[in-house]
């Protein structure tokens, strides 16, 4: 079994990077049999939202994971009453943790170090971002054996995953990655066929991937149903089972079911 | 319709030119390790195959002590690192335990050269040791084959002793004199190159290269070449030399004037060579004497500041530009007229960051020599 750390990057708000992370995190579980832990390192505690979950203590929360006296006691909840999903959950207090990481001589492999020296069991651990590159991402970055770009296809969007690209390569470089996490592919998200735009860079896309030498994911359609699901701390796959978008994300989940069992 | 689309790929320019650039880096890693691995691969078989030899040389003529100071190092010896570390070790082991196995010796005349155990040589002198127990090997053209092949496969061995090794190699098994090796080889490349392109179905000369010996005499069967040439071609692809690659690089190391011969044999890099032999009698439009010096007044810069190729290539050009004015006009203008034509086609977004670095810097360099030019003239 090989663990396989993702983490979900992106450098724009609201593209759908915890809606790519719980809703993997479930198909991984449900679906491929997989234990998976979550990971919330967004100030904005958007895991909680999307797992049901009442917000948690700054003890027991990733705060303490970073903090310097973390002694390898996870704080994990348990996401839907389903044993197989475990929730490491966010705190606001993350970005004073942040600070404090800034100074320290490792502040950019904390999150590596901690998962190195306190290895969670899980075979799938899904590490959800902020959504501006800084220190916390780098964590991120250096904590993942592979990472995955959520793209939504606005002008905006496009332009913070190409920066997101340039920023992969070159930090990875900076903090002397070796091997340099794998880009497993880009995820295009919050697809609406009926918007000129999307349709115009999702025809794009193929020639994109071929240039990156990555791979594109089938896209993610849009869904006023994921916000409903959300609203009740659910994901789709529970709220609505039979909805087409549940799958959406097996494409994914079969890759990374692959890596898992090498 | 009629809206302006978005360029997705457009805005990844960046992003795709940073992926190629780091991807040629990995691969270029890759390369690196596969050769390392390689190399090492052809130690390893070539140690083995010592071990066979040093029995098989001991029972045909016996050991003796040989005294050190008639002992001339290999220049070409496998190991290319020997660390101090390495030296006191084997003073150690040396001292304790004396000498285990003999080395292994080339008479040459009334020296030897030293073909295996350069550690131990170092070491006994070291110590103060007078000689050490040796066996001998006839030349090195017979040793055993896979010894041979550690030897011309090695990396940094020097273009120019390389070919020569190849063509003496040749030359033994063949018993065709050296120019006429050369005639033989580049015709029955030619030949070789015909054939290839006439019939796609003939496996390419890399895969013949790399096949076993059966395989490469039916290939050679295949083609139509003449008795001498596939003898020729036979020995090269035997050691697994590409006769492509022997005809296009080493052959051209051999065709060098001697002056330039002799500065790869003092450090001038082979490439660096080739540039310089561009400044000949006729290209400089002088005597013999006058196209030495130039080239002599090169090589001692080459070898003292170890110029970049693109510098020396820059001061190569001066050269025959300004000593050669009538006939370059027109040359240069068709060469202009072609270089127009390909810069127009480039696409120096997507090179690595270095190269469009470069070109950048060339194309400034260029504005301020025609600048420059511009105001002398006016």
């Amino acid at each position: 079994m090989n663990q396989i750390i993702l983490s979900i990057i992106a450098n724009a708000g609201g593209v759908g990077k915890s809606t790519l992370a719980t809703h993997l995190a479930y198909d991984l579980a449900v679906r491929k049999k997989h234990s998976v832990a979550l990971i919330d390192l967004d100030p904005q505690r958007s895991l909680d939202v999307f797992c049901g979950l009442e917000p948690a203590e700054p003890a027991q929360s990733i705060t303490s994971v970073l903090s310097q006296d973390f002694k390898g006691e996870w704080p994990l909840a348990t996401a839907w009453k389903i044993d197989k999903v475990s929730v490491c959950q966010g705190h606001q207090a993350i970005e004073q943790t942040a600070r404090t990481l800034v100074i320290h001589p490792r502040g950019h492999y904390s999150l590596s170090d901690r998962l190195k020296k306190y290895p969670l069991p899980h075979e799938v651990v899904i590490v959800d971002c902020p959504a501006t590159l800084g220190l916390l991402i780098s964590n991120a970055l250096a904590a993942a054996t592979h990472i995955i770009i959520p793209l939504q296809l606005e002008p905006k969007a496009v332009q913070g995953a190409a920066d997101v690209i340039q920023w992969y390569i070159n930090q990875s470089l900076d903090l002397g990655l070796d091997p340099r996490p794998d880009l497993l592919g880009f995820v295009p998200s919050a697809y609406e066929a009926g918007t000129a735009m999307h349709r115009q860079l999702l025809e794009q896309l193929p020639v994109l991937a071929e240039q990156l030498n990555t791979k594109m994911y089938p896209h993610i359609r849009n869904s006023k149903e994921f916000v409903n699901a959300s609203g009740q701390g659910l994901p789709l796959q529970i709220f609505r089972p039979g909805h087409k978008a549940n799958d959406d994300f097996h494409e994914i989940s079969n890759d990374l079911s692959r890596l898992i069992n090498g | 319709m009629g809206r302006k689309t978005v360029d997705l790929i457009g805005r990844f320019q960046g992003a795709i030119a940073a992926t190629e650039e780091v991807q040629q880096h990995d691969k270029r890693v890759a390369e690196l390790q596969a050769e390392i691995e390689e190399l090492r691969g052809v130690n390893k078989d070539a140690e083995k195959q010592l071990t066979e030899l040093r029995q098989l040389l001991s029972g045909q003529s016996g050991e003796q002590p040989i005294e050190l100071k008639l002992i001339d190092p290999n220049p070409d010896q496998p190991r290319q690192t020997i660390t101090e570390a390495n030296i006191q070790k084997k003073m150690r082991s040396l001292d304790e335990h004396g000498q285990l196995m003999p080395i292994i010796l080339i008479p040459t005349g009334d020296r030897y050269l030293l073909w295996d155990g350069e550690l131990r040589w170092r070491a006994a002198d070291r110590l103060g040791w007078p000689n050490l127990r040796a066996v001998f090997a006839p030349m090195p053209e017979d040793l055993h084959r896979k010894v041979l092949l550690g030897f011309l496969h090695q990396e940094g061995l020097n273009p120019l002793d390389r070919a020569a090794a190849i063509v003496k190699e040749v030359g033994l098994k063949t018993s065709f004199e050296t120019s006429e090796i050369l005639k033989l080889a580049r015709s029955a490349v030619r030949q070789l190159e015909r054939e290839l392109q006439r019939n796609p179905q003939l496996p390419k000369l890399t895969e013949v290269v790399n096949a076993s010996q059966k395989d490469q005499e039916a290939f050679l069967n295949r083609v139509n070449l003449r008795e001498e040439q596939r003898e020729v071609i036979a020995v090269l692809v035997d050691y697994q030399i590409n006769p492509q690659t022997f005809t296009t690089r080493d052959l051209r190391m051999l065709d060098l004037p001697e002056d330039l011969q002799q500065a790869i044999r003092k450090g001038l890099d082979g490439s660096h060579a080739l540039q310089i032999k561009r400044l000949s009698a006729k290209s400089l439009d002088t005597d013999e004497e006058g196209a030495f010096s130039a080239r002599q007044q090169l090589i001692d810069k080459a070898l003292q500041n170890g110029l970049t190729r693109d510098t020396l290539k820059i001061e190569i050009d001066a050269l025959l530009i300004t000593d050669n004015p009538p006939e370059k006009q027109q040359a240069g203008s068709r060469q202009l007229a072609n270089l127009t034509k390909r810069l127009r086609q480039a696409k120096p977004w997507k090179w690595e960051s270095k190269r469009r670095k470069k070109y950048e810097t060339l194309l400034g360099r260029l504005e301020a020599l025609l600048a420059d030019t511009e105001e002398t003239e006016e």
